[in-house]
């Protein structure tokens, strides 16, 4: 069988949310063991955002997979909620291993089975969101904007340092000369639709899965997942119209503008973004009135090919 | 293992579901108690973000009555005991959560409660 390749992303004509029930869904349900060993290193930007989170702090991990990130939550003392859409994962998640039990045992996690746009979360609960690599499978703006909307929604809304810091990563349309995912520009598009100009730059795809040949079967099987491409600049445009239709002020990097904010204004601020290993990455955080710039840790960074 | 924490913290969110959306109530309930180590310095941080009346409701209803009607002011170590075991040991295996606002049932199973809606349920 020839290596499968991405392809074109054709949008349905009904409810998007029908569509990702099968080419994301359905997918992840069937692939959940073995895509759960091959994710299982933290990235190094995510394990910086968790150490700089004061100890005991309360997050959520939005989109959570295999809960991967559970583990190092728990190595930085933190507590972490796994919301994800799959059971199948959720079910590895809650077993993950870095919470303490007594007499040394391993405890399980707490998982919560929702989707990203899930809006049931009391406000105020969450010291810390992180939502890594979940969001780009959401197959509308609106569907991404909300699932952004959710992410904010439950953070704790400080007048003082600490504030509520959030993490998101997503996909790429951009990839490094070394990338392993071939997709976006080069995904196969099918003939008869390549003399348009806006195939040269496919945004949504299909990437497959291959699933090996399990015992008692014969043939590998393969899966095809939907991904959205993010472009430069993308994610922070996606977060700042979810901040603005949340009611926050958005605020840039050194924005100083925070000195005229009153003591009831919600305000979200991009502390860095960039791009790494074929993912654009933003972290913010969120808080209330006047901006307290004491003490400023400094943002996470990439290790040296961040760009922008 | 829906602990009562995360309990405390989930709302129905049903379309147009906003009043009595808080807290969801137990029933059919197998309910585990899991040891778990003491972290008090845990249980004071999130004290702000803390339901009160949702989680001594909660608790009762639940069989656990060590919690006062009223939240004390300054919490004893032995009352922020009681609230650790409380929030953190007593975990929900396997039953449901209703909404008293719209009667949405979520289903728990395995430990895990299932807050999925059909698309047309959601709010936007
Ligand atoms: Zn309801």
């Amino acid at each position: 069988m020839p290596k499968p390749v991405p392809t074109p992303y054709i949008p349905p004509s009904t409810d998007p949310s029908i569509a990702e029930q099968s080419t994301v869904h359905d997918v992840y349900e069937a692939i959940a063991p073995h895509f759960s060993q091959t994710r299982h290193k933290p990235w190094p930007l995510i394990d910086r955002f968790l150490s700089s989170q004061p100890p005991l702090s309360l997050g959520l991990d939005s989109g959570a997979g295999n809960g991967k990130y559970l583990v190092t939550a728990g190595s930085y003392g933190l507590d972490l909620i796994a919301l994800d859409r799959s059971a199948g994962l959720l079910d590895i998640a809650r077993r993950q291993s870095g919470r303490k039990g007594v007499n040394g045992d391993e405890a399980l996690w707490e998982c919560v089975r929702a989707d990203l746009g899930f809006k049931g979360w009391r406000q105020g609960v969450f010291d810390f969101a992180i939502s890594i690599a979940a969001i780009h499978h959401l197959s509308t703006p609106l569907r991404r904007q909300e699932a952004v909307q959710a992410l904010l929604q439950p953070l704790r809304h400080s007048s003082k340092r600490p504030y509520a810091r959030f993490m998101i990563y997503v996909w790429a349309y951009e990839q490094g000369a070394a990338s392993r995912r071939k997709m976006g520009a080069v995904a196969v598009v099918p003939d008869g639709q390549t003399e348009s100009a806006e195939v040269d730059k496919v945004q949504d795809v299909l990437v497959p899965w291959v699933l090996q040949a399990q015992e008692g079967q014969t043939e590998s099987q393969v899966f095809q997942r939907y991904y959205h491409l993010f472009v430069a600049g993308e994610l922070r445009d996606l977060v700042s119209s979810a901040a603005e239709a949340e009611g926050y002020r958005v605020l840039q990097g050194d924005d100083r503008s925070g000195g005229c904010l009153r003591g009831t204004d919600k305000w979200l601020r991009i502390r860095a973004e960039g791009w790494e290993a074929d993912n654009w990455w933003i972290e913010g955080e969120v808080g209330l009135g006047e901006v307290d710039r004491q003490d400023e840790r400094t943002p996470v960074e990439a290790d040296g090919n961040g760009q922008g | 293992m829906v602990r009562l924490i995360t309990h405390n913290m989930l709302a129905c969110h049903v379309r147009n579901c906003n009043k009595d959306n808080f807290p969801l109530i137990f029933s059919e309930v197998e309910l585990v108690i899991r040891e778990t180590p003491e972290n008090l310095d845990f249980i004071r941080r999130f004290l702000p973000k803390l339901d009160w009346t949702a989680l001594v409701d909660t608790a009762r209803s639940l069989g656990d009555t060590t919690l006062p009607d009223e939240q004390p002011v300054e919490m004893t170590d032995d009352q922020l005991r009681a609230l650790h075991h409380v929030l953190m040991e007593m975990h929900v295996e396997e039953g449901n959560m209703t909404c008293r606002g719209c009667g949405h049932v979520y289903p728990i199973s395995n430990g895990i409660p299932n807050m999925l809606l059909a698309e047309h349920e959601v709010g936007r």
